[in-house]
């Protein structure tokens, strides 16, 4: 059951993320992809495997599902939500984006915990909520120093 | 999660291949932009993650890393090693101009420069199997591995600059 669940979620969440209008180029896209993956990945391992306060349940479809989470539907909403909107966005604006994205993955989060895909041990979903939050934060900011000191603007190719 | 294990063979040969590693990304002549470095670089480091955390971890545990299967400093080296892997990849593409006809024979070459670098690794004590993996499997992985990694590196260099040049023109022409 939660692996179907996850596995149709994460299909959604890339046909969202092909269908949807992009702000950012597609290596500044992977680039935030690849960012929040790897922040991801190094988080869940902290809190799963090393301090147990989470646990993921041993069922290996139920496991593909907590993979699915993690690797896919994660840095996909994050890239969704910062691709979200125009450039010129105000903050505010930007901050309501960030806070209806991460409760969107709340949402995935009590699901999976709803499904027994992963059981909390000493965890409170505030603290995910804030995670949430911080890792949008840090995918705009990396994003902001990729654009700043990266990109070299008036090149017509990527080689050299 | 402790600090560092038993600072022998491992932890001095992955300082080694790290500080080599990176000179070698600062130092070759510069044939990608910066964005496209950037990218490889990251590219690598998270390939080689979400291979370590999914079979290298979890409920597979194929492999272990340096000295435990706990998270450890020098996991940390072993982790940005990935990087110039990556970055080595997209540089040589550009430097021996492959095309459709060579794709294949590039991305096998790397396949077996990737078994041959992790049989390194277990001769090392950098990486040991365990759950009854060996090496042979990492063939395919890597095969799979380098072949995504060659056609989306195709797409992002041949493919999104003719786009995005063509929907100038087209903004220019309106």
């Amino acid at each position: 059951m939660a692996f179907a669940v996850y596995f149709f979620i994460g299909w959604l969440t890339i046909v969202c993320f092909f269908m949807q209008k992009k702000k950012y180029s597609v290596v500044e896209n992977t680039v935030l992809f690849l960012c929040v993956l790897i922040i991801n990945l190094n988080w869940t391992w902290l809190i799963y495997e090393e301090f147990g306060l989470i646990t993921y349940s041993h069922d290996p479809w139920n496991f593909v599902a907590y993979l699915i989470k993690r690797s896919i539907i994660i840095p996909l909403i994050v890239l969704i939500c910062v691709n979200f909107g125009s450039k010129e966005s105000s903050f505010l604006k930007k901050m309501m984006h960030i806070i209806v994205s991460a409760l969107v993955i709340l949402g995935l989060t009590s699901v999976s915990h709803l499904l027994k895909v992963t059981t909390v041990k000493h965890w409170s979903i505030f603290y995910d909520f804030v995670y949430y939050i911080l890792l949008h934060v840090l995918g705009l900011v990396i994003l902001k120093w990729y654009q700043t000191y990266m990109v070299e603007k008036d090149k017509e190719g990527l080689t050299k | 999660m402790i600090l560092v294990g038993k600072f022998d063979i491992n932890e001095i040969s992955l300082l080694i291949m790290t500080v080599a590693a990176y000179l070698f990304v600062l130092f070759t002549p510069k044939k990608l932009s910066k964005e496209i470095t950037c990218m490889s670089l990251l590219w690598g480091i998270a390939t080689g993650l979400v291979y370590d955390f999914t079979i290298g971890g979890g409920l597979l545990d194929l492999y272990r890393e340096n000295d435990t299967n706990h998270y450890e400093l020098f996991d940390l080296f072993y982790y940005a090693l990935y990087g110039p892997f990556g970055y080595a990849f997209m540089y040589f593409y550009e430097v021996l101009k492959i095309r459709k006809k060579t794709f294949a024979f590039y991305v096998g070459g790397w396949a077996i420069f990737g078994v041959i670098a992790q049989w390194l690794f277990t001769i090392l004590h950098i990486i040991t199997y365990q759950n009854n993996y060996s090496l042979p499997f990492s063939f395919p992985i890597f095969l799979l591995t380098q072949t995504i990694t060659g056609l989306f590196y195709h797409y992002v260099t041949t493919v999104y600059p003719s786009e995005r040049l063509m929907q100038r023109k087209r903004i220019q022409q309106d």
